[in-house]
């Protein structure tokens, strides 16, 4: 009984050149869409702090009001962002 | 796979076919019109997560439109316009269009929803199962109203440009949806006049191959003056202002002139002169250039603020 043999298709150069242009891409486009994610994420990082931040400032400044005033009532906050 | 199917597949398959699987062509104005609805939203966004929704409306349209070219494959390689695309003509394997297809589906919604918001990102995977699934699989073989109903995907840019600035769908952007959704028909349709005899071949039931040209050229005009109608709604709406009602009159009266030369002309028919194909042919260049100068003016006016500053004429405005 003979061993069996894998056969493996033998590329051409061009075709080799054009299959390692192609996984040049891809790495490229790997690269791009971490990069993209990652910078995505810092912006969103700062808008949620600087819109965290304007949140206690209006909180902090509705609540010296109620005690300046002395009504009583209790401070009413507006939700932002349609999708936080 | 055997030694000619890895010839077949590789023998000269390039970046530019798999580009060219992306119909760059019609990503071009869908971001163009994105664009259009991200800057006439009434939110800033910052300039990382605009150009990062853009970027995914347009991987969205190539996945969208890498899955047509797998799904249609056989009839391309029928047609003469479309014969030498890189599946038919065997540059690009169907497998790996179809994986393109599915990978960019999957990058463009994840990437869209991480910048902007769910609701973005959920508009844009239904514009791409629309166009993939309802209009290329369902709606194109089976029915002459195929580019009426499949319009709807090309006219959703501006409402996931909108929804990714605001999170919200308000008329305004349904009033740029209903400005693309209504060119459509006149725009392909002038295209399909000349190319009927392709589209009878392939067994695509195109307007003129089943209802005649003589019933497509009144059709294009019927729509072209629905068009002049709805074209003026962004500017009821506030959100066209001098200059997008300047550029949609002129526009509009241009291509309500092209169309009747459309109409009395004898493009589609079996005896159809060359100067009749040509007549058909400039209503199809012109109405690109009518989409892009609408949604251009729009852009120019929202993002130098002259919307505010010229005048306008908004009577639906709140409404």
């Amino acid at each position: 009984m003979e061993p069996s043999v894998t056969e493996y298709p033998q590329m051409s150069p061009e075709e080799a050149a054009a299959r390692k242009k192609r996984n040049i891409f891809i790495a490229l486009g790997l690269v791009v869409f971490m990069g993209l994610v990652f910078t995505i994420t810092l912006v969103r990082i700062r808008e949620n702090v600087a819109r965290g931040q304007d949140w206690q400032a209006e909180t902090a400044g509705q609540q010296s009001g109620v005690a300046q005033s002395g009504s009583g009532a209790p401070p009413v906050t507006q939700s932002e962002g349609a999708d936080e | 796979m055997t030694d000619q199917a890895m010839n077949t597949s590789a023998k000269a398959a390039s970046i530019r076919d798999y580009i060219d699987l992306m119909k760059p062509r019609i990503m071009m104005l869908v971001v163009f019109t994105a664009a259009a609805g991200l800057v006439a939203a009434p939110v800033d966004l910052h300039p990382v997560t605009s150009f990062t929704a853009l970027l995914s409306v347009a991987l969205g349209s190539g996945a969208a439109g890498a899955i047509n070219m797998w799904f249609d494959a056989d009839i391309d390689a029928i047609m003469t316009r479309t014969a030498t695309r890189p599946l038919p003509s065997g540059r690009v394997q169907p497998g790996d269009a179809l994986s393109l297809g599915i990978f960019m589906s999957m990058i463009s919604v994840t990437l869209m929803t991480l910048a902007t918001n769910w609701q973005a990102g959920a508009l844009l995977a239904f514009s791409i199962f629309f166009y993939a699934v309802i209009y290329t699989m369902w709606l194109k073989r089976s029915t002459s109203q195929n580019i009426v109903i499949g319009g709807a995907a090309g006219a959703f840019p501006p409402v996931i440009g909108w929804a990714a600035a605001t999170g919200t769908f308000p008329m305004e952007a349904w009033a740029l949806f209903a400005l693309t959704f209504v060119w459509t028909p006149p725009h392909f349709w002038a295209l399909s006049l000349v190319a009927n005899k392709d589209y009878a071949n392939a067994g695509v039931p195109m307007m003129p191959v089943v209802h005649g040209a003589k019933s497509t050229r009144f059709q294009i005009l019927a729509y072209t003056l629905l068009l002049l109608i709805v074209s003026a709604i962004p500017t009821l709406l506030g959100t066209g202002g001098l200059i997008y009602t300047v550029t949609a009159a002129l526009g509009g009266a241009v291509f309500l002139g092209l169309a009747v030369q459309v109409f009395l002309s004898r493009a589609g028919d079996a005896d159809m002169e060359p100067k009749d194909r040509k007549i058909a042919l400039r209503l199809f260049a012109f109405s690109i250039f009518y989409l892009a100068a609408l949604f251009g003016a729009l852009i120019i006016e929202h993002a130098t603020g002259l919307h505010q500053m010229l005048p306008r004429f908004a009577v639906l405005a709140g409404a």
